[in-house]
């Protein structure tokens, strides 16, 4: 463990009501300046603990753009801590991004993830705001303020079962909007069935051609679903310890102080079962244990597969959302796997029966991701 | 929380990836690897945003490493241009490197690249192919298909029109007599329907064929008939002895070996139908006046001809003739062929061991060369699917692929060259008295006296006034050229020396062209040279290599 990961929930409100959303009802229910600043020493505390000097602080909610001074304050109060390496992220669905607030938020090295779950049509399927209103069109514009000032700005794009089979032309269409970092996720809390599963497919097989085409290109560009899986063959598995330090060294705090082991359970109405401690009192240890203990358990549902050492069973936070349980393995997750694998796999040996050059500098070469980053920043 | 119909399922059987896991060894390491392939982006901004980035980047090797450099096979289906439609003309056409020159580099490539190819290799594995060059060590080589090595599947057949009817005519192995006597029929009907419609003009159409002017009794006796539908026997008669005079002509009959000019003769005594006499005399004269590289053969041809005259039936002898122009046209669908002395080696043995009747029936041997030394599109087409498949390693290299074309700058001058020109002429013209000014004046002059009397205007006049036009035209404009010519300043020697200025500088001019020329060719040949490397990186990385 190098550093700790701790992520502010500013507010449970949000200017949108995306179908999908797990964080529960949006109420106006705000983290004050008191609990900002007691969450602030819990912080130091536990790097003073942990002897650590780096620390990743994630911005989230709701929508953490609407108590957006406290980001500011945050991050000031930080600052004025010698001796400490922070950086800064935050998750927004961006409807609120000027370009004034841009531009401070550049200029405090806040790295942003913009949510967008692909064109127009699909994006304002499941991201209409509050009004029921969607907001593809405003977000589009807040992409460019984005990208303006930082070509790495990441997506996060959510694929739904009714959105699966557009999978291929919504990440083209993120990618044409400039960005080059492109992070998908499911939906793993929605009903997905075999007929989902199917467009999937198809639409895996589509973004596979993509793939090829653009690494032909020697273009530069993060693709998750892709390199995610590419890297779980040619990285050495993490061991547990290294994996998810869910409630360890990465945890998150509620609007109201409480502590929780990742922002999948830092919801409007408490998760008792899954609180691990309060900014205040610090983490209830015992709590903080048998989480992580039920998190890493084997699963037994598991037992034989031969994808086991690349599936990302692991993640406890996609197993609740999907089977109400940590300790469960993902049926969505599994079929997910079984059949992303095998895409991304065969897409793989094709770039490399060729040879491809970029793709053995990307997935072979240690510095790719220094040198890379800097091209399309430059 | 939502509840998932669906079930964990491990699974047993996976797809085995072949890329490197975490297990092997760091494919960054090995030799071949290329170095990092910095983006265009990358390159720009190292070349505009000064020394010290080109310092730590070199600008001109990172352009050289940022060229995509991946494996794949560059010869394929759609690089070749196959099947083409074939052109009649070929002014517009790009220049290409010729077939030797394009071997030549291919050849050098495979040298290159540490692999011997031995030449003209038979290949039968699934397709049998002959190569221009194969290692049956390294189970690679390349075959290069031009107009000498591709038969007629690869060319696409135009629906209609004058190709057609060519393509049409090549297919068919067998020309019959009586197909070339139905043409001679169909022609004279057409010449007679034409002459119906417009008398004139048709016989102006004959008129230009005497050109030297002689007597031809068959243009007066045209000239004489009335243009009606009753005379149409004296119009055949009238064609076929307007045929003799075109082909003495044409032929110059009278130069002819003695023999062959009796032998003439005696077509023209023996039978009675003009027609079928047309037909064998045009027979005669193809076979002994016809170009070709093997003297032997068609001496051979020509004696057969001539022994025709002992056969006592007129059918028989139509017969026989026919025979022998079947035997004489049979190419198999190729010009090349025509010209191929081992095919007409082929040909010379047949025509010395079996009687002419029997000749077209014992073909197979002309077909087995044929088929040994000519490539179908369906072979073609298999031997890019075995390359796919990694069966075959073969190089399918199409002369109408791209690569082939001489590209840039073909006849790149320096542009001080021109200019020079441009200047000695300019002082020589103006020197010489004869202005821009000048010249112009004397251009309308010219031009004021062509149009006097246009071509189009003089073609409806009778011979002797449009000559005696034509006469006095001439004049005048020869009145200008020395009017204008009285006018000059410089003396004949004065001239001479900017002749010889602007003579040397014409052959500046041509020897830069020549030198660009070469330059441009010789590029195009490197071009093909790294394709054909890139193939054979390619292949090796298939074979495992």
């Amino acid at each position: 463990m190098s550093f700790l990961s701790a992520t502010f929930h500013l507010t449970h409100n949000c200017n949108l009501r995306c179908s999908y959303c797990y964080t529960g009802e949006k109420l106006p229910l705000a983290m004050t300046y008191e609990t900002i600043n007691e969450s602030i020493r819990f912080v130091l505390s536990e790097l003073d603990r942990l002897g650590l000097h780096k620390v990743d602080i994630t911005f989230f909610g709701g929508e953490p753009l609407i108590e957006k001074q406290k980001i500011f304050y945050i991050i000031s109060k930080f600052n004025e801590i010698a001796n400490l390496e922070v950086s800064y992220r935050m998750s927004t669905n961006g409807v609120l991004i000027t370009n004034d607030l841009m531009s401070k938020l550049y200029e405090n090295k806040v790295y942003l993830s913009l949510s967008i779950d692909g064109h127009p049509d699909v994006h304002d399927r499941h991201r209409l705001d509050a009004g029921g209103n969607p907001t593809a069109l405003r977000v589009e514009k807040a992409a460019q303020i984005m990208l303006n000032y930082n070509p790495a700005t990441n997506v996060t794009c959510v694929v739904s079962p009714d959105t699966a089979n557009q999978l291929a032309e919504s990440v083209d269409y993120i990618y044409e909007l400039g960005f080059r970092y492109i992070t998908t996720t499911l939906d793993y809390s929605a009903e997905w069935n075999e007929g989902h599963f199917k467009e999937i497919e198809k639409s895996y097989k589509k973004l596979a051609k993509w793939y090829i085409g653009k690494m032909e290109s020697n273009e530069r560009f993060y693709l998750s679903f892709f390199d995610e899986r590419i890297r779980s063959r040619t990285l050495k598995p993490l061991q547990a310890s290294e994996r998810c330090q869910m409630g360890i060294s990465q945890f998150s705090i509620s609007p109201n102080g409480e502590l929780y082991p990742c922002i999948q359970f830092v919801k409007t109405d408490s998760l008792p079962e899954f609180m691990i401690g309060h900014v205040r009192t610090g983490f209830d240890a015992a709590c903080q244990q048998h989480i992580h203990r039920k998190s890493e358990k084997e699963k037994p549902e598991c037992a034989g597969c031969q994808m086991e050492s690349r599936c990302s069973k692991w993640c406890s936070c996609i197993n609740y959302m999907s089977t109400g349980s940590i300790e469960k393995a993902s049926p969505i997750v599994c079929y997910n796997e079984k059949i992303l694998i095998e895409i991304v796999d065969k897409t793989a040996d094709i770039l490399w029966k060729k040879r491809n050059n970029h793709f053995v500098h990307k997935h072979y070469n240690n510095d790719y991701h220094i040198i890379s980053h800097f091209e399309i920043t430059l | 929380m939502a509840k998932s119909p669906l079930r964990v399922k491990p699974v047993k059987n996976i797809y085995r990836a072949n890329y490197p896991s975490y297990l092997d060894k760091n494919p960054i390491y090995f030799p071949e690897t290329k170095p990092y392939p910095f983006s265009h982006k990358l390159i720009k901004w190292v070349s505009t945003s000064g020394l010290a980035s080109a310092l730590i980047f070199g600008s001109s090797d990172l352009s050289a490493q940022a060229h995509q450099d991946s494996l794949y096979n560059p010869f394929t289906l759609e690089r070749s241009q196959v099947p083409y439609t074939p052109v009649s003309f070929g002014t517009g056409a790009p220049t290409r490197l010729r077939s030797n020159e394009a071997i030549e580099a291919i050849r050098r490539a495979f040298k290159d690249s540490g692999i011997e190819l031995e030449r003209n290799v038979w290949l039968d594995k699934d397709v049998g192919v002959r190569l221009d060059g194969y290692s049956h060590q390294r189970n690679i080589g390349f075959v290069f298909m031009d107009h000498t090595n591709m038969d007629q599947s690869f060319i696409k057949r135009p629906k209609q029109g004058r190709m057609a009817r060519a393509m049409d005519a090549q297919q068919k192995i067998k020309r019959a007599f009586k197909e070339d006597l139905r043409h001679i029929h169909e022609n004279v009907d057409r010449s007679f329907q034409e002459f119906l419609n417009d008398k004139e003009q048709f016989v102006e159409g004959w008129s230009f064929y005497n050109r030297g002017n002689e007597d031809w009794d068959c243009l007066e006796e045209l000239k004489d008939l009335k243009g009606t539908q009753s005379e149409k026997e004296q119009f055949i008669k009238l064609f076929f002895q307007f045929e003799e005079k075109k082909r003495n002509r044409n032929y110059e009959i009278e130069k002819l070996d003695q023999k062959i000019q009796d032998f003439l003769k005696h077509i023209d005594v023996r039978l009675d139908d003009p027609f079928e006499k047309l037909v064998l005399l045009r027979y005669t004269l193809n076979i002994s006046k016809g170009r070709t590289a093997h003297e032997q053969y068609k001496q051979r041809l020509v004696r057969e001809m001539l022994e025709f005259s002992n056969l006592k039936s007129n059918q028989d002898f139509i017969d026989s003739f026919d025979m022998l122009m079947q035997f004489y046209l049979y190419n198999n669908g190729s010009y090349y062929l025509s010209q191929d002395l081992d095919y007409l080696d082929l040909k010379l043995e047949i025509a010395n061991a079996y009687p002419v009747k029997s000749w077209m029936k014992r073909t197979k041997r002309l077909d087995q060369y044929f088929d040994s030394n000519f490539l179908s599109f369906k072979e073609f087409q298999k031997i890019i699917k075995n390359n796919e498949k990694g069966k075959q390693f073969i190089a399918p290299i199409s002369h109408r692929d791209g690569l082939m074309i001489v590209g840039g700058n073909f006849y790149d001058v320096p542009l001080e060259l021109y200019e020079k020109q441009k200047s000695i002429y300019q002082e020589f013209s103006n020197k010489n008295g004869m202005t821009k000014e000048v010249l112009d004046k004397k251009r309308a002059e010219r031009q004021a006296i062509n149009m006097q009397y246009t071509w189009k205007q003089l073609k409806d006049l009778p011979k002797l006034e449009s000559d005696s036009i034509r006469q006095v035209q001439r004049k005048n404009l020869k009145n200008i050229e020395e009017k204008y010519k009285a006018m000059e300043l410089l003396s004949e020697e004065e001239k001479d020396v900017y002749y010889a200025k602007l003579k040397d500088v014409e052959e500046e001019i041509r020897a830069a062209q020549k030198k660009s020329a070469e330059q441009a060719k010789e590029n195009t040949m490197r071009r093909l040279e790294n394709e054909v490397k890139r193939y054979i990186r390619w292949a090796q990385a298939q074979m495992g290599g």
